[in-house]
């Protein structure tokens, strides 16, 4: 035991450069990261299986060789990249996936990638059965690194860089808005609002001061970039006895803004991570992992983007110079005297009666706010190997407790604005007077909020037998018990999970595969006598390549063909405990009061009983291929799925009347039914393609998803076809049919009556009567697009690798098709007082009729234009270049004699490209930060 | 070293919390049994009916008529106003909100005999009586609403009011029923009031053990203490015998309207009769107040009202609260408010001149140039007209165009007149919405 340095671990950090190790001599230029390992394990359920043993529907990314040409931050980053089935949303389409770091429901934020070994995705359904009811949808399964039995090493890496914000929104400035408002009220019967004299002083722009047009993406307001640095440390090392790993890093983010408090917004990352492998003796080994995140940020109280995409260019100039008082105006400069914001001694705040407060004053005076989260995560397991008792017998227990805490402090302060009266003397423009709305207030109390906490415990234990006869039968068996619970600040209930997992695998020769894995899941939300349910799944295997036909081939390495079906049951849907009991409470009830003081609280039904309720079904079938030919030429896997998830849970309002519920008080005599079914179809494929063609090694990477989803049944009743869900996909978008403008109030008066409230008038959209009734209204809606909720219909990944010398070249592509969005943020429905974007250059007037690409211009809410069509329809397609990396490693005989091992620095640009139609749309933001590029800097060393 | 290792295996998971993974944490679900043996909680049924009253603190549906416009242009009044009124977008449904009430008084009422009200079984009678009473008068307010709401006449000329219901319906009922008479309706709802008038006291009070009524005095009620408990001064504020007579000449008034007196078989005669009823109560016109057209505004008064007491010009009111959310959202701009409700020119030119005729007749002295002049008094009281006085420092309020701030009609989109007026009625000018003061 006195081989564990315990305590080394803890002050390692501080004690690293001490050290010396003699370098080992390596092979020739290390790793051939092209090399995927073909014995690698991979980690599934409860079990490693070598790589050429993978069941179908899953896929694995090594994430040790990926960071090695690819250094990114967030774990689960652009993955559709390099594996077919994850489209950066789900797996398969599903709405849902669970991520397990080393065996534990965990955020999938709490690992870097430095961090991880490997990244397992459980797509099917038969490879996620063992895990339980919660792992139905999907199974995302992140490894961590362990130490090795090999010399203490140091690996630490640095990074700089630069974020550079893609692309504004547009938004018209103060003398263009204010014309194109005069229009909107033209167009609606009204009189101007603004006179020509006033809008010529906007445009010349002879006075910010007084006639101001603010644009709140100036150079005035925000940097032209904003930069992201990071370090980080790994310790690894170990005897056979005991191997240890350890992970220090810190990263910082700096912000867009450079004035008032916003200047000085950052978030910082720090993490420490330990890990401990011990070996006691043949029978029992034992592991320990610690993990600490500590995570700040701060920011400036107001939401900057909100207001950008609101607060329109002429209400108010935010800072207003001293030096427009009159001297001799002692009121105002009085007034002035007390304010406790004078900025930089030149300017003071501006404001008007109804804009009291504004983004900037609030980013000058109102104060900032700090979040701060800990997280703590630890878990210990224990290996038995109980050979003795039955051989090729082991059993290993594995319990973690997490715990993460949050909470936001803030310093909220108050300030008085001041309303000028501008007039003119001598030709030039002065305060006449000053109103003083609203007052300063700094209380100097630190309010402290938001706080909230969550813990995760979690136990398993699992036998796993092993064993073969003859060489020719080889039989497995794993028989597991495992259950979590996860509990969370202000929620009652508790997130649980319990089952018992079986699997039993056959195999004959190492040709022909069977695997029965099955699953006894148990639900605390069920009622009592409904809590458990039985999940089998069937997966039978051929490996081609075994047989005889094509052991000798040249052509095929490998060629595996499996099938599975499952029947899972699952609680992921059912949002509530108790659903299926009748309730009726007073303690959620209503309040009312008579006597001036007396009360009482209404007593509500808040649902019917359903004793019956039971688990939803996911229902799978599914057939996967996977091949390597021509000598590791090609690597490829597909597979092709069809699953279907029924018996969701709702709420039956076609067959009880609308009074059984009320929102307010919040109840229902309506009971909770398993009715909803939806199906899924699809494919996914990941190609490999690797050549070494002169001097350059080339591995080019071509992976996809695509899934198509259909509502199967619904509870809904509709009058006409058309309307009805079923038949439709899940996530489709559902609008009007637009056939473009009305050009005239004839057209207007021979067509069908537009029911969306306001008075319809030419340049007005036109929509069509599906269900001819003469009547344009809710049920003339009909299915548009798929809105892609899930991920896009079709996902593409693109990953090429070139090595050349010590250079390594990466680049990494994602595609997304088949998907529609709809253009209705601020940005493009602008009515009544919205803010004016360039979009409504287009509108339609008497000159530009047959050319117009927006609705006329209106002052009132434009409930016709602006409501879900086709008209505002567009195509998400689009094509990433999301990652160009260029790393150059140091020939390991110009360090031979040095005290570092390895050196290697890269140069990388991240979100680099958008190839799409509709381009503008998607890389802009309209009320959030930015979309950024990311440039970046980084070195890697090893001790 | 092995045994430590099992020890600690077998022990660690007990220290694993188990709640909601076998079995669900508790959770206080009860059922409608309960009721039985807790008063309170089946008096939080019939609490269903008091809470989804259907009256409104401010003016809502005034806007959806000539009287009023908003200048909030997302409105659903003005999105129904303008053309978007259709069967699945009525903001002035009651069907969905009148018949749920129905539906929790009716179960009320299916088992209030049940309930132990109090343990001693003359107070029990008593209670029994006053909260079936107060059951019945409030379902005949639910059928007066859904009437204005929905009643009307069919194509072939039948007049139609709602399908009736006196149980309570389950999951397993027939929900299809067709729509009863609008005369049917009108008989249930007598029904209902009069079966509330009979339970009901006319007012809620302390008496004296001489003025028991007789009906308990039989029973056997000696002490006015028993009864007080019952009936008293705290009970103030929840449905009376008085409230339900006018409940039901509202309904009669509703009945023998042009609209329906074709078809509802009420005659202007029985409507003048239940209105009379209510009227002799306070010896008839006589008796009205006199500073009752400004009840919002009489500042002493309403400071000094008991609890549970009624000014003379109020029949039934709800508890007393401090608020100026009403002020906030109808003042003049100018004065922090966001004057919401803008009165139409028809209904300025609606009031008369203080000599009674209307402004467009001959015996009038309207002058166009001087319009608020000579006036009814009650349109001072009523609207802020161009150049009239509002708020706390009685400021002036310009709503012509040569008006210098946000006041001016049209001004500023969201919080200027569209008419040109602004309200007065129902709102306090002693309230300030100035965020400074916020009073």
């Amino acid at each position: 035991m006195k081989y564990i340095q315990i305590k080394f671990i803890l002050c390692g950090m501080l004690a690293f450069l001490s050290f010396y190790i003699k370098a080992q001599t390596f092979a020739e230029n290390g790793v051939d990261s092209l090399n995927n390992g073909k014995d690698s394990l991979v980690q599934v359920a409860y079990q490693k299986v070598a790589s050429s043993d993978l069941p179908g529907g899953v896929s694995m990314i090594n994430v040790r060789e990926l960071i090695k040409k690819n250094y990114y931050t967030y774990s689960l980053d652009n993955m559709e990249g390099y594996v077919g089935g994850w489209n950066g949303n789900s797996l398969w389409g599903m709405d849902s996936y669970l991520v397990l770091v080393d065996g534990i429901p965990r955020d999938a934020s709490s690992v870097l990638p430095e961090e991880i070994e490997q990244i397992t995705f459980l797509k099917g359904a038969s490879a996620v059965v063992l895990y339980g009811s919660r792992a139905a949808k999907g199974v995302i399964y992140i490894s961590t690194k362990k130490g090795k039995a090999e010399p203490f090493k140091i690996n630490a890496r640095a990074n700089t860089g630069f974020h550079v914000s893609k692309r504004y929104p547009k938004y018209l400035g103060s003398a263009e808005y204010m014309s194109l408002y005069n229009e909107a009220r033209e167009n609606d019967g009204l009189q101007p609002l603004y006179s020509e004299e006033d809008i010529y002083h906007y445009s010349t722009g002879e006075n910010p001061y007084r006639y101001p047009d603010i644009d709140f993406y100036s150079s005035d307001y925000l940097n032209k970039a904003y930069n992201r640095s990071d370090i980080m440390a790994e310790f690894t090392g170990g005897t056979n006895r005991a191997r240890f790993y350890t992970n220090i890093g810190y990263a910082r983010q700096g912000d867009v803004f450079n004035f008032g408090e916003a200047k000085n917004n950052y978030s910082s990352r720090l993490n420490i991570r330990g890990k401990v492998d011990v070996t006691f003796n043949d029978y029992i080994r034992a592991s320990i992992n610690a993990n600490t995140i500590f995570n700040d940020s701060r920011s400036a109280n107001g939401d900057y983007w909100a207001a950008a995409s609101t607060m329109r260019p002429n209400r108010l100039s935010p800072l207003i110079p001293l030096d427009y008082i009159e001297e001799n105006d002692i009121n105002s400069w009085t007034l002035i005297k007390n304010s406790s914001n004078i900025i930089g001694g030149k300017y003071f705040l501006g404001g008007t009666q109804i804009d009291m407060t504004n983004i900037f004053a609030d980013y000058y005076a109102a104060g900032y706010n700090k979040s701060t989260t800990r997280l703590f995560q630890f878990d210990t397991g224990i290996d038995f190997d109980l050979s003795s008792l039955l051989k090729g017998l082991s059993f290993r227990t594995q319990f973690a407790v997490d715990y993460a805490t949050s909470y936001r402090t803030s310093y909220d302060n108050e300030y008085a604005v001041f309303e000028p009266v501008w007039s003119n003397y001598n030709g030039k423009d002065v305060i006449a007077g000053l109103t003083k709305y609203g007052n300063d207030r700094k209380p100097g109390i630190q309010n402290i909020g938001e706080s909230a906490f969550n813990q995760t415990l979690d136990f398993s234990g699992a036998f796993n037998y092993k064993t073969s006869i003859n060489s020719i039968h080889n039989i497995s068996a794993i028989l597991v018990g495992a259950g979590y619970q996860q509990t969370q600040s202000g929620v009652y209930h508790r997130t649980a999970n319990a089952n018992l997992g079986l699997q039993l695998d056959y195999n004959y020769k190492d040709k022909y595969f069977a695997e029965i894995g099955s699953a006894l899941v148990h639900s605390a939300k069920l009622a009592k006598g409904h809590r458990n349910a039985f999940s089998p799944s069937l997966t039978l295997a051929w490996k081609m390549h075994n047989e005889d036909f094509l052991k000798n081939s040249q052509v095929v390495d490998e060629f595996v063909l499996s099938t599975s079906g499952s029947i899972l049951h699952t609680d992921l849907d059912i949002s509530d405990f108790y659903m299926y009991t009748a309730n009726y409470t007073q303690a959620q009830g209503a309040w009312w009061g008579w006597y001036d003081g007396a009360v009482e609280r209404s007593t509500n039904s808040l649902r019917g009983s359903n004793e019956d309720l039971t688990f939803i079904k996911r229902k799978e079938f599914s057939v996967n291929a996977r091949t390597s030919l021509w000598h590791n030429l090609i690597n490829a896997d597909a597979s092709f799925f069809i699953n279907s998830m029924e018996g969701m849970i709702v709420r039956p309002s076609t067959v009880f009347p609308n009074y059984f519920f009320t929102y307010w008080p919040e109840a229902s005599f309506i009971p909770y039914l398993n009715y909803n079914n939806d199906k899924r179809i699809g494919f996914d494929f990941n190609v490999k393609f690797n050549k070494r063609i002169e001097k350059v090694d080339l591995s080019l990477g071509v992976s996809g998803t695509y899934y198509d989803t259909e509502a199967t049944q619904r509870d809904e009743n509709y009058e006409w076809a058309y309307q009805n869900r079923v038949g439709h996909p899940v996530d489709g978008i559902w609008g009007l049919q637009s056939e473009g403008f009305f050009q005239d109030q004839e057209e207007i008066l021979n067509s069908p009556e537009q029911k969306f409230g306001g008075t319809v008038k030419p340049g007005d959209i036109k929509y069509v009567d599906q269900n001819k009734d003469n009547v344009i209204d809710e049920k003339d809606e009909v299915f548009l697009g798929r809105g892609g909720w899930y991920g896009t219909p079709f996902t593409l990944g693109v990953n090429l690798t070139a090595k050349w010398n010590n250079f390594t070249l990466f680049v990494l592509g994602t595609g997304n098709y088949g998907a529609y969005g709809l253009k209705n943020s601020t940005y493009y429905w602008i009515y009544g007082d919205r803010k004016y974007s360039e979009v409504v250059r287009g509108r339609w007037t008497e000159e530009t009729k047959k050319s117009a690409t927006f609705p006329r211009l209106t002052t009132e809410s434009g409930s016709n234009n602006f409501r879900n069509s086709d008209f505002w329809l567009y195509k998400t397609d689009r094509f990433n270049l999301a990652k160009v990396q260029l790393t150059y490693d140091l020939p390991k005989h110009m360090l031979r004699n040095f005290f570092l091992h390895e050196v290697s620095c890269y140069v990388s640009g991240s979100n680099l490209l958008t190839v799409s139609d509709e381009r503008e749309i998607l890389e802009m933001n309209i009320t959030s930060a930015p979309q950024t590029r990311f440039y970046n800097l980084g070195v890697k060393v090893v001790f | 070293m092995m045994k430590n290792i099992l020890r600690l295996l077998i022990i660690v998971p007990l220290f694993v919390a188990c709640e909601d993974v076998f079995t669900p944490e508790k959770e206080n679900i009860r059922d409608l049994d309960a009721m039985y043996n807790e008063p309170t909680y089946a008096q939080g049924i019939l609490a269903n009916a008091y809470v989804l009253l259907p009256y409104s603190t401010s003016p809502t549906s005034d806007v959806a008529t000539d009287d009023a416009v908003t200048n909030d242009i997302s409105n659903d009044y003005l999105r129904m106003a303008t053309g978007s009124w259709a069967a699945n977008f009525n903001p002035t449904s009651q069907w969905q909100t009148r018949k749920n009430v129905i539906q929790y008084l009716n179960i009320f009422l299916e088992n209030a005999d049940k309930v132990i009200w109090s343990k001693d079984e003359i107070v029990r009678t008593m209670y029994n009586d006053r909260l079936k009473g107060e059951a019945y008068g409030l379902r005949a307010l639910q059928m007066y609403y859904l009437l204005l709401a929905h009643g009307g006449w069919t194509e072939d000329g039948r007049l139609l009011g709602v399908p009736i219901d006196t149980i309570p319906e389950t999951s397993s009922s027939d929900f299809n029923k067709p729509r009863d008479t609008f005369g049917k309706c009108i008989q249930q709802l007598y029904r209902d009031a009069q079966r509330a008038i009979e339970l009901l006291p006319l007012d809620y009070g302390d008496i004296t053990d001489a003025q028991i009524p007789a009906k308990y005095r039989a029973l056997g009620v000696t002490v006015a203490s028993h009864y007080n408990r019952v009936n008293g001064n705290h009970m103030r504020g929840r449905l009376t015998a008085r409230i339900v007579e006018a409940i039901r000449a509202q309904a009669a008034l509703l009945a023998a309207s042009p609209a329906y007196n074709q078809g509802s078989g009420v005659t202007w005669e029985e409507a003048a009769n239940y209105a009379a009823v209510v009227l002799d109560r306070i010896n008839g016109t006589t008796g009205l107040a006199a500073n009752g057209g400004t009840w919002y505004a009489n500042v002493n008064e309403i400071e000094n009202l008991g609890s549970g007491v009624v000014p003379p010009e109020i029949i039934w009111r709800g508890d007393i609260g401090q608020s100026n959310s009403l002020e906030t959202d109808n003042f003049p701009p100018s004065l922090y408010g966001r004057g919401r409700i803008n009165p139409t020119q028809n209904l300025v030119d609606a009031f008369p001149m203080a000599n009674g005729y209307p402004i467009d007749n001959g015996a009038s002295v309207y002058d166009p140039a001087n319009p608020y002049s000579n006036r009814d008094p009650r349109l001072a009281k009523y609207i802020v007209v161009n150049e009239s006085k509002q708020g706390p420092q009685n400021s002036t309020i310009i709503t012509g165009l040569y008006g210098t701030n946000n006041d001016v009609l049209n001004k500023e989109s969201g919080y200027s007149t569209r008419t040109g007026y602004y309200l007065r009625k129902l709102l306090r000018p002693d309230c300030n919405p100035d965020p400074q003061y916020n009073t």
